[in-house]
């Protein structure tokens, strides 16, 4: 078992040093598309935790025509829940609302000064949970609520919300088509490298039949060429992101102001995930351009 | 006479094998041939004979359009691809074409009969210096065989074709391109090799090679033996075990 490590490992290698020129471009290809993929999730990872931070201030304000008692708001709550779970209910009374008026008013808060204390209708502040799914269902949720009995209207940042989760949308099909174009330029490109290869090495396979050489012994040096190259490309790819991200933190941190969130990079396991996929992805495209070359 | 040890002593055997190349060249006609396991076997003829043909068939690199080929007991027509592949790591071969990788180097054209047994590194070194020296060329050790004479080149075929140690040789033209002294080397190294046991078949048109030899030689005409007894005569029969001893007694 160690004997047939080794030279398949030494295969392996010998044939990297022979064909580097055509090793390196597939390896480039490989940074690229890694690149490209990991900057689109790099970036709906971080809107993601935007719109988590977001959320926590976003809430539905359900104005009523009457102060509900205990009883009532309990009805409330129940009908609410029904629908759907929410992180918090809140019941803002006439005269809270009038407070909360009078607060943010500041120095001008005068000019409530002959107004009776509960002219404001009281309301009930509803908090969704801090999900994409709760955020898309959103709009119903309001639409729900507005046809609950006493309730005079329903308010949230309707447009706002519908406009930044569309481009969530539109960011997660950005990910999952780099994700495609990721697995096609491995697959392929690999497969053709490797079919290349095998093309410039007729010679010496058909001399490894002809002393009987086994079919692993033959394609695994292979299968690991496409599965160094992924690794290598991933890892390569992984790196300029990182030294990008780096770049565009640093020119945030001078240029813009601190109301702009944290962008954070990809934890541990992400970046170990990204690199085992690309490299079994690369494997697994060599292995199968083998096989299909050389009809093993 | 045990029918089953006569059996077992057959490495090689072949019955009623014809081949046929497009359009209408008999290569080999109806040709049934065994062979000892520790013999040296003799395949003389014109060129055209069929020699070569019956080498290929040996290592199913050609398959016959009719009879059988038995390999150490095995029928080739019927073998897996796994199992031939195990085969030919026991089949050491010389073809005309020699098969050599120009851009390697001696030494790494001879490993890789040996690397696909998974022989350790250190042996494969070991002994491919022992048979480049024992075919005069230690010098040539990393020297890329592009670099090399046909004589050169030929010898570093037979190298590798022994140097997995397998228990089957076929050489094809073997002293083709070489003087009387390198013939010497090589005809040397061949006999050494069937005293450690190696059936050796050795498909030559050079009659000086088997002249004066008391192995078997078999005469091809047309694809045909015209001289020469298709079966081994089983006093002529190598014993390695009984050769070593001598061989010790000799030293």
């Amino acid at each position: 078992m160690m004997n047939f490590i080794s030279a398949v490992f030494s295969h392996t290698f010998r044939n990297i040093i022979r064909t580097w020129s055509s090793q390196l471009l597939t390896v480039l290809t490989i940074i690229l598309s890694v690149l490209i993929f990991s900057f689109f999730y790099l970036l709906y990872t971080n809107v993601l935790h935007v719109s988590r931070l977001l959320d926590n201030n976003l809430r539905l304000i359900v104005y009523l025509n009457d102060e509900p008692g205990k009883a009532m708001q309990e009805e409330y709550r129940d009908k609410i829940l029904k629908f759907d779970s929410v992180e918090k209910i809140e019941f803002v009374s006439r005269k809270e609302a009038f407070k909360r008026f009078a607060k943010q008013l500041k120095e001008n808060r005068d000019v409530l000064k002959d107004m009776p204390t509960d002219f404001l209708p009281p309301s009930i502040e509803i908090y969704p949970l801090h999900s994409l799914d709760a955020m898309t269902r959103i709009k119903r949720f309001s639409d729900y609520l507005e046809t609950l009995p006493g309730v005079l209207k329903v308010q949230y940042g309707r447009e706002w919300v519908a406009r930044f989760y569309s481009f969530v949308k539109l960011l997660r099909i950005v990910v999952v088509l780099s994700g495609v174009l990721l697995l096609l330029t491995t697959t392929f490109v690999v497969g053709h490298t490797i079919r290349l290869t095998l093309l410039s090495r007729q010679r010496e396979l058909e001399l490894l039949r002809l002393v009987g050489a086994s079919n692993n012994y033959i394609r695994m040096p292979f299968f690991l060429e496409g599965a160094l190259q992924g690794l290598a490309g991933s890892a390569g790819g992984i790196a300029a992101l990182y030294l990008l991200f780096n770049w565009i933190s640093l020119r945030f941190a001078i240029s813009s102001t601190s109301f702009l969130p944290q962008f954070t990079f990809f934890s541990m396991p992400v970046i170990v995930a990204i690199i085992a996929v690309t490299t079994l992805l690369c494997g697994s495209g060599s292995f199968s351009s083998t096989k299909k070359s050389l009809r093993l | 006479m045990n029918p089953a040890k006569n059996e077992s002593r057959i490495i090689v055997d072949l019955v009623k094998v014809s081949k046929t190349y497009h359009p209408d060249i008999h290569a080999v006609s109806d040709v049934s041939l065994s062979v000892n396991r520790g013999e040296i076997l003799f395949l003389t003829g014109r060129s055209g004979a069929g020699k070569t043909t019956i080498l290929h068939l040996l290592n199913r690199i050609e398959s016959p359009d009719k009879g059988v080929v038995e390999v150490a007991g095995q029928d080739l027509g019927k073998l897996s691809q796994g199992k031939m592949q195990k085969l030919r790591r026991s089949i050491g071969v010389a073809y005309q074409d020699f098969k050599l990788l120009s851009n390697r180097s001696v030494a790494q054209n001879i490993a890789i009969a040996m690397e696909v047994t998974y022989t350790r590194p250190a042996t494969i070194r070991a002994r491919t210096r022992d048979i480049l020296q024992r075919l005069g060329l230690e010098d040539k050790y990393h020297t890329p065989t592009s670099e090399l004479s046909r004589g050169e080149q030929q010898r570093v075929t037979i190298a590798r074709a022994v140097a997995g140690q397998p228990q089957l040789i076929l050489t094809d033209e073997p002293t083709g391109n070489l003087d009387h002294e390198t013939t010497v080397l090589v005809m040397d190294l061949l006999n050494h090799c069937n005293k450690k046991g190696a059936t050796i078949i050795i498909a030559t048109h050079d009659e000086s090679i088997y002249r004066q030899t008391d192995h078997r030689v078999i005469e091809l005409r047309a694809g045909r033996i015209v001289n020469g007894d298709p079966v081994p005569d089983d006093t002529r029969r190598h014993d390695p075990a009984t050769t070593e001893e001598t061989d010790n007694a000799d030293t």
